[in-house]
C-alpha cells in the first residue's frame, strides 16, 4: 500500500535520512523504532509532504506521490498524527476536528459523531478549548483529528510520548482497535516495547538508516534489539 | 449636557472608523505577525480608488466604494505574494523594513497618479442633518457608524465561524500542522493580508469623504492604527475596537472643550497616560504564544 524506495533527506549539508526503504501492506501495523534524533519524525513529515525535496520515491497505492503538496497527500488517504500532539490550543475540540476533516468536509458531521463515540470524553468536551485539556485527552484529540480525514493509512509519531503508563496502554489499544477496523497503521516510536508489542512488522532506524527489520515477534527476541532498545 | 452627548457620539463615530483601521492592522499582526507599515497606504488607496471611480468616472458612490475596497483587497494580496512571501520565516525586522518600503512606494505612486493637490469625494447623502432625540447627525456620519459595525461584526463572524476563518486561525497557531491537515497556507496568507488591507480601505473612504484626500494621508491612518493597536493590546480584536473608540472620543472631546489645534496631542497624551497604568494595553494577548 505504502512503499518507500531509498528515501533520502538532507537539511543543508546534514544528511538526516539516507537510503530508507520499507513498505506497509494493507491492513498491517508496521512500526519504526529508533532513538531520539534517528530521523523518525523527519521520515513521517517527508511522507506527509511537509519536508520537501527528498530523493528517492514514495508510492501510495501504486501512485508516485513524491513531491506532492500536503493537502494532496492527506486527500489521498494518508493521515498524520504528529509528535507532541500539536492540537490547536486556542480552538475548541470541535474546531480541531473540523480542521482534521478539511479534505472531506461533506463527511465532517458524520465523522465527528463517529470519533465522539470512539472517544466519549471528546464528545463531552466538544466546545472546550483544546489547550485546557490534559495530555492524555489531547492525544485522543490528535488521534481523532487524524481520523477525521477518513484515512486509508494513519501514521502515528510517538503517540506514547510524555503520557502516563496507563494512558500509553490505552493508546496502544486504540491503535489495535483501528487496525481491527481495517485501518493500515504506520507507528513510529521510541518506546520500542510498546511499538513491537502491537505491530506486525518492525523496522529499526538508526542515524537515518534502516539497520534491521523483521516480524515484530522475532525482533522482540533478537539479542541486539533486546540490548539496544529494550534494555534487557 | 445634550451638547456633551453630541460631542461624545461624534467622537465615537470617528472612533468607529479608527476601530476599522485598528482591527485591519490587528488581523495582520495577530494572524501573520507582520507589522504592516503600509496599512496607511491601503487606507489612502481605498479613498483614491473610490474618488477615481465615483468622482472622476462619475459612477455611483456605492459602486465606487465596493470596487475600491475590492481593488485594495486584491492589491493587498499582491503585496503579500510579491513582497512578503519570499521573506516568510525571516525575522520580524525584515518584514517591517519591507513594509516601510511598500509604504513609501505606494504613497509616491499615488503622488504621481493623483498629484499633490487635495481632492474630495462627495457624500452620496443629502447635506441636511438628521435629528434624533435632540441630537443631530449628518447622514454620512450615521453611514460611517453603520458600516463600521457591519464590517467589524462581519469580519469577526468570518474568522470565528467560516472554514476559511478557522484555517486562518489554525495556520496562525501552528502553520506546520495546519498545512499537514490540508490547509493551503500559501492561500491563507494573501487572503488574511488582503482582508486587513480592505478594512483599511473602507476606513479610508469613510474618512476621505469627511476630510480630504492627499497622497500622504496614510501617515494619519497609520499613526492611528499604531495608537489603537498598542492601546488595545497587540493582537486583540476587542482591544482594537475599544482603542479606536477611545481615541476618537478623546480627540473629539479635546477639540470641543480644550483646543482643536491640540486635539491630536491631547488624545495621544491620554493614550500614553493609559499605557503607564496598563503597559500591555487594555486587552493584552500574548502574540508570541505558540
Ligand atoms: N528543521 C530541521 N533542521 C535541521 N535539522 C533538523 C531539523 N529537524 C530535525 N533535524 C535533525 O534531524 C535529525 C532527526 O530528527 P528527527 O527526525 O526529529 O528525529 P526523531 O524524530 O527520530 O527524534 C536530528 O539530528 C535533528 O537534529
Ligand atoms: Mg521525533
Amino acid at each position: 500500500m505504502l512503499r518507500i524506495n531509498s528515501l533520502g533527506v538532507k537539511f543543508g549539508s546534514a544528511t538526516i535520512l539516507s537510503d530508507v526503504s520499507f513498505q506497509v501492506s494493507e491492513k498491517n501495523c508496521v512500526s519504526i523504532i529508533g532513538a531520539n534524533g534517528a530521523g523518525k519524525t523527519t521520515l513521517l513529515k517527508t511522507i506527509s509532504g511537509i519536508v520537501s525535496n527528498p530523493t528517492g520515491t514514495i508510492e501510495f497505492q501504486g501512485e508516485n506521490i513524491t513531491g506532492k503538496r500536503p493537502d494532496e497527500i492527506v486527500k489521498r488517504g494518508i493521515a498524520h498524527c504528529p509528535e507532541g500532539r500539536r492540537v490547536f490550543p486556542a480552538m475548541s475540540v470541535r474546531e480541531n476536528l473540523e480542521l482534521g476533516g478539511l479534505v472531506n468536509r461533506a463527511e465532517t458531521p458524520r465523522l465527528i459523531k463517529e470519533v465522539c463515540e470512539l472517544f466519549p470524553r471528546l464528545g463531552e468536551r466538544i466546545d472546550q478549548l483544546a489547550g485546557t485539556m490534559s495530555g492524555g485527552e489531547q492525544q485522543m484529540l490528535a488521534i481523532a483529528r487524524a481520523l477525521m480525514s477518513s484515512p486509508k493509512i494513519v501514521m502515528f509519531d510517538e503517540p506514547s510520548l510524555g503520557l502516563a503508563p496507563n494512558i500509553v496502554e490505552e493508546v496502544g489499544h486504540i491503535i489495535l482497535d483501528l487496525k481491527a477496523r481495517g485501518n493500515t497503521i504506520l507507528l513510529v516510536e521510541q518506546n520500542a516495547f510498546m511499538a513491537m508489542s502491537i505491530s506486525d512488522y518492525t523496522y529499526v532506524l538508526e542515524n537515518g538508516e534502516i539497520k534491521r527489520h523483521g516480524p515484530s515477534a522475532e525482533l522482540l527476541k533478537d539479542d541486539y534489539i533486546r540490548q539496544a532498545y529494550l534494555g534487557i | 449636557m445634550l451638547e456633551f452627548i453630541q460631542h461624545c457620539l461624534n467622537g465615537l463615530i470617528i472612533g468607529g472608523a479608527y476601530a476599522l483601521i485598528g482591527v485591519g492592522m490587528t488581523l495582520v499582526l495577530g494572524i501573520m505577525r507582520v507589522i504592516n507599515f503600509a496599512h496607511g497606504e491601503f487606507y489612502m488607496l481605498g479613498a483614491y480608488l473610490c474618488f477615481t471611480i465615483a468622482g472622476l468616472m462619475g459612477l455611483n458612490f456605492f459602486v465606487g466604494f465596493s470596487l475600491a475596497v475590492l481593488g485594495v483587497g486584491l492589491i493587498g494580496c499582491l503585496v503579500e505574494r510579491i513582497v512578503l512571501r519570499p521573506l516568510r520565516g525571516r525575522e520580524l525586522n525584515t518584514n517591517m523594513l519591507a513594509m516601510i518600503g511598500v509604504s513609501i512606494a505606494l504613497s509616491n505612486i499615488a503622488l504621481i497618479v493623483w498629484g499633490a493637490v487635495p481632492q474630495a469625494i462627495a457624500s452620496p447623502f443629502p447635506a441636511q442633518n438628521i435629528e434624533i432625540f435632540g441630537l443631530s447627525f449628518t447622514p454620512f456620519r450615521l453611514f460611517i457608524m453603520a458600516i463600521a459595525i457591519v464590517v467589524i461584526v462581519g469580519v469577526h463572524m468570518f474568522i470565528k465561524y467560516t472554514m476559511q476563518g478557522k484555517c486562518m486561525r489554525a495556520a496562525f497557531q501552528d502553520m506546520e500542522i495546519a498545512s499537514m491537515l490540508g490547509v493551503r497556507v500559501d492561500r491563507v496568507y494573501p487572503i488574511t493580508f488582503g482582508l486587513g488591507a480592505a478594512m483599511a480601505a473602507v476606513a479610508g473612504i469613510l474618512l476621505g469623504v469627511m476630510f480630504s484626500l492627499k497622497p500622504t494621508m496614510g501617515e494619519f491612518a497609520v499613526s492611528r492604527a499604531f495608537a489603537v493597536v498598542i492601546l488595545g493590546g497587540m493582537g486583540s480584536f476587542p482591544g482594537a475596537i475599544l482603542g479606536g473608540l477611545i481615541l476618537g472620543l478623546s480627540e473629539n472631546l479635546a477639540a470641543a472643550y480644550i483646543s482643536s489645534g491640540f486635539k491630536d496631542a491631547i488624545a495621544f497624551m491620554l493614550i500614553v497616560a493609559i499605557l503607564i497604568f496598563k503597559p500591555n494595553g487594555l486587552m493584552a494577548v500574548n502574540v508570541n504564544k505558540k
